[in-house]
């Protein structure tokens, strides 16, 4: 048992990324009416809200390489995942350091995302 | 308490819940926001301070309780006995919170909160800081990008003390990652 939310969290992040380095709108099964997006210190609830925001990102191409991944049993069954990373655009030679913090709840045999936080870490 | 370098993003999303939602959760109010905010807000301040206090062995462990969980850099660590041993191998830090951005979750009043925090921490005092006796392989400190997320849990033993204060929260799980 203690085993299953690591792979939980590792099989998400990695559906995550795919989708959202191919087709970001694809993405919107995972978030529910109720979901919390802060991307960039900026808020938005709901799926309809967080996938506008994620799709209308000004990039082209993107591609997440993650560097590191912490996954954490949250109460009731839901599963904290803790991303750092880098984020390269466009293909452009920079990659951008990011970290991502996810809440996923479990649903029947499936988990959607109730808590979404992203930042660019430039500090 | 100085604001000087704590961009506090008081990140926490509207309250529209749509009609057509079907869990079970209760809706988060404006009010939950705020104290989401202001709970947030005080507790990273007084969490940092803490940590980078000559006191912080004895301090930073009430933070936690025998059911949390942390990790560090990848390292495992449980309860108030973990952080207490993770505590006691720790350089002296000073902490400098760049942003940090916070959701409640909904589910019990008050709510508990997600807390995501970045900023930079330099571990060890530097030549300036040791005594003369120090040896020569002394880590200095250079600072480094720290990413942590907290998920704070209000205690319901532990009724608020002060005016305006809604709840006393302890932390239920702790992440922390380096950065670069």
């Amino acid at each position: 048992m203690s085993q299953d939310f690591a792979s939980v969290g590792q099989q998400f992040a990695k559906f995550y990324y795919e989708k959202f380095d191919s087709d970001r709108s694809q993405l919107a099964p995972l978030y529910r009416d109720f979901s919390m997006l802060t991307f960039e210190g900026q808020p938005f609830q709901g799926t309809q809200a967080i996938i506008e925001k994620l799709t209308s990102l000004s990039f082209q191409k993107v591609a997440h390489q993650v560097s590191s991944m912490d996954v954490q049993p949250s109460s009731d069954g839901k599963i904290l995942v803790h991303v750092c990373g880098f984020l390269q655009v466009d293909g452009g030679e920079n990659h951008l350091p990011y970290n991502q913090v996810f809440q996923l709840v479990p649903e029947g045999s499936t988990y959607y995302v109730l808590n979404d936080m992203f930042r660019l870490n430039l500090a | 308490m100085d604001d000087a370098g704590i961009q506090t993003s008081a990140s926490c999303p509207p309250t529209t819940i749509s009609s057509s939602s079907t869990m079970a959760a209760p809706p988060i109010t404006p009010s939950d926001i705020e104290i989401a905010t202001r709970a947030a807000d005080h507790f990273t301040r007084l969490y940092y301070t803490t940590y980078d206090s000559d006191t912080r062995l004895a301090d930073l462990p009430q933070f936690y309780r025998p059911t949390s969980v942390l990790t560090w850099n990848g390292e495992p660590f449980s309860g108030v006995d973990g952080t207490r041993a993770l505590i006691e191998n720790m350089p002296p830090t000073k902490h400098e919170v760049q942003s940090f951005d916070c959701h409640p979750i909904p589910g019990t009043q008050p709510p508990s909160l997600l807390v995501t925090v970045s900023g930079n921490v330099t571990h060890g005092k530097g030549p300036a800081g040791n005594p003369t006796n120090t040896p020569a392989k002394t880590i200095e400190g250079h600072p480094r990008v720290f990413s942590q997320t907290f998920m704070l849990v209000p205690d319901p033993t532990a009724p608020p003390t002060k005016p305006g204060e809604v709840a006393k929260y302890y932390i239920g799980a702790d992440i922390v990652r380096f950065v670069g």
